[in-house]
């Protein structure tokens, strides 16, 4: 999983890319951007194994019972999920392949 | 397709014991069946152990329409979430299906453009998908789209 983000002075995610494939080269971003508010901060995730199954556990679809009792498949966005319940923690940071990574924090930890 | 040159012919336990002749019969029943296996493994190939439809060895594999279906194919999400406004140019996999957006509130204005720019000069290409969000924007939208794996 490679997530890559801008995050404001707190850590908050503001903007969050997830694919499962990796950048086309170690340098070359996979997302670029113009005119967005002024004290973000671009940066790639370093997302554990541990964060990668909640992750993944959270967002697969699967099957839930709505209100009626009656069973749905429900999936959720792996960026929208990334941003509700991480954020950046810019005090760790990691240098693998040549790439710069931030690392995860829980939200509200 | 063609039928083969001789159809099957069916040699019974009979005609092989040990109080059976070797006639014209037998020996032309076994070699007409050889023919015939020869005609259906692959006659125009050049025979290969362990064939494997390659159009050298064996004749390639042709699928019929409608067999290949999604549920076939290895298929993985790619996504961009935000909840700021700007320009994001969001990196695609070439063969990507249907880039979609999904926005929450009704407020601010985002629009998907499905105009990729298609970088050459990068190795391997990269495809990017536009998604413009009004200045202050401070309601989430999604980007997601469905690409092959591999």
């Amino acid at each position: 999983m490679y997530a890559e983000v801008l995050y404001d002075s707190s850590g908050n995610i503001k903007a969050c890319y997830c694919v499962d494939t990796l950048p086309v080269e170690p340098s070359a971003p996979m997302l670029r951007f113009f005119g967005v508010p002024e004290g973000l901060t671009h940066a790639r995730l370093n997302i554990d194994t541990a964060a990668a199954m909640e992750i993944e556990g959270a967002c697969s679809p699967h099957a839930e019972l709505d209100q009626a009792g009656n069973p749905v498949i429900v999936s959720f966005e792996r960026a929208a999920y990334i941003m509700e319940t991480f954020a950046a923690d810019p005090g760790a940071v990691t240098v693998a392949g040549g790439m710069s990574l931030v690392g995860l924090q829980r939200k509200g930890a | 397709m063609a039928d083969p040159t001789y159809q099957w012919n069916g040699i019974t336990a009979s005609q092989t014991d040990a109080d059976s002749p070797i006639d014209t019969a037998l020996m032309e029943g076994i070699r007409q069946n050889l023919v015939h296996l020869k005609e259906w493994l692959g006659e125009s190939f050049t025979p290969a152990k362990d064939h494997d439809h390659d159009g050298i060895n064996s004749k390639s594999v042709l699928l019929a329409d409608s067999v290949v279906t999604v549920a076939k194919l290895k298929f993985t999400r790619g996504s961009f979430s935000a909840s700021v406004g700007g320009d994001f140019y969001i990196a695609l996999s070439r063969y990507s299906h249907m880039p979609a957006l999904y926005k929450q509130g009704g407020v601010y204005w985002v629009q998907l453009f499905l105009e990729t720019q298609q970088h050459t000069n990068a190795s391997p290409e990269v495809y990017e998908a536009l998604v413009r969000a009004q200045p202050n924007c401070t309601e989430t939208y999604f980007v997601f789209w469905d690409y092959h794996a591999n």
